[in-house]
């Protein structure tokens, strides 16, 4: 079945409502960790699914169901946040460029300290390296909230940057911003490892 | 001719295909001139391809809990 027969059947069907869960859990469960983090994202999918469950009647396909089930997972995550007063402003501290990249180049705009020649430079070689996948979770896991999830929904989800602007909650150009600042950092965490073998 | 700093700043979105085709047009002369910024960008598109592959897996059973939990709702608040 596709997605709007699930849909249809769901309400009356557990099997079709587990096949739902089982396609689309994993993607949400990417949003909430990218929100409040690992401890409690699967409670928070939890709560989504029953969200999902009770108001299944109200999804009028205006737009895909997965952007519909990581919206309500994403109001929840924020929810939570805001009661466990772990909030931030979303609109903070946003800036065009990764800070440690700036340092990379002179008062010409030319690199001071171009790309280190990588050892590994195909996408075979880097994925093969257990030490560099175990360096990009470490480095994803410790961006701030709001470039992890919008890294997270672009990147991963393969959202748009309109669906993103939704659930985000803040402008086109910042969540631009956003992605851009998350790509550097790992980019200089990964030309780092290439360089010293460190993280 | 753009400067490498504005290359950096502009890779997300030239990568993206999110460019109007005069900065991309700028781009491309700027990374076929200049081998420092070529090797970044080839560097950035690697880590996106490699961030999205580094994604923590999911959990196996996952699908009981929620039927549990949207069973154990429903016993606990009977709809009307």
């Amino acid at each position: 079945m596709d997605d709007s027969q699930l849909i249809t059947a769901a309400p009356n069907d557990d099997n079709a409502f587990r096949q739902l869960v089982a396609k689309y859990y994993n993607d949400m469960l990417v949003v909430a960790r990218a929100i409040i983090g690992d401890s409690i994202a699967d409670d928070v999918v939890q709560e989504a699914w029953l969200s999902i469950y009770k108001s299944l009647d109200k999804f009028e396909g205006r737009s895909s169901f997965k952007t519909w089930a990581i919206t309500i997972t994403a109001n929840e995550a924020k929810r939570r946040l805001r009661k466990e007063s772990q909030t931030t402003s979303l609109e903070g501290l946003i800036q065009g460029m990764e800070p440690s990249m700036l340092e990379r180049y002179d008062d010409t705009g030319r690199w001071s300290k171009p790309p280190t020649l990588w050892h590994e430079d195909s996408p075979d070689s880097l994925l093969s390296n257990q030490e560099l996948m175990d360096c990009i979770q470490h480095t994803m896991g410790n961006l701030n909230e709001q470039q992890r999830t919008a890294l997270s929904l672009k990147d991963l989800e393969g959202l748009s940057l309109d669906e993103i602007c939704n659930i985000i909650g803040v402008s086109a150009s910042n969540v631009r911003v956003l992605i851009h600042r998350a790509r550097q950092r790992l980019f200089q965490h990964i030309d780092h490892f290439q360089e010293t073998g460190q993280c | 001719m753009l400067k490498c700093k504005e290359v950096s700043e502009l890779s997300s979105d030239y990568v993206d295909r999110r460019l109007p085709w005069r900065q991309r047009a700028g781009i491309v002369w700027h990374i076929f001139l200049c081998v420092h910024c070529r090797r970044y960008i080839r560097y950035f598109r690697l880590t996106i391809f490699v961030s999205k592959k580094a994604a923590t897996p999911p959990p196996d059973h996952v699908v009981d809990s929620v039927m549990d939990r949207i069973a154990k709702d429903t016993s606990d608040n009977p709809p009307d």
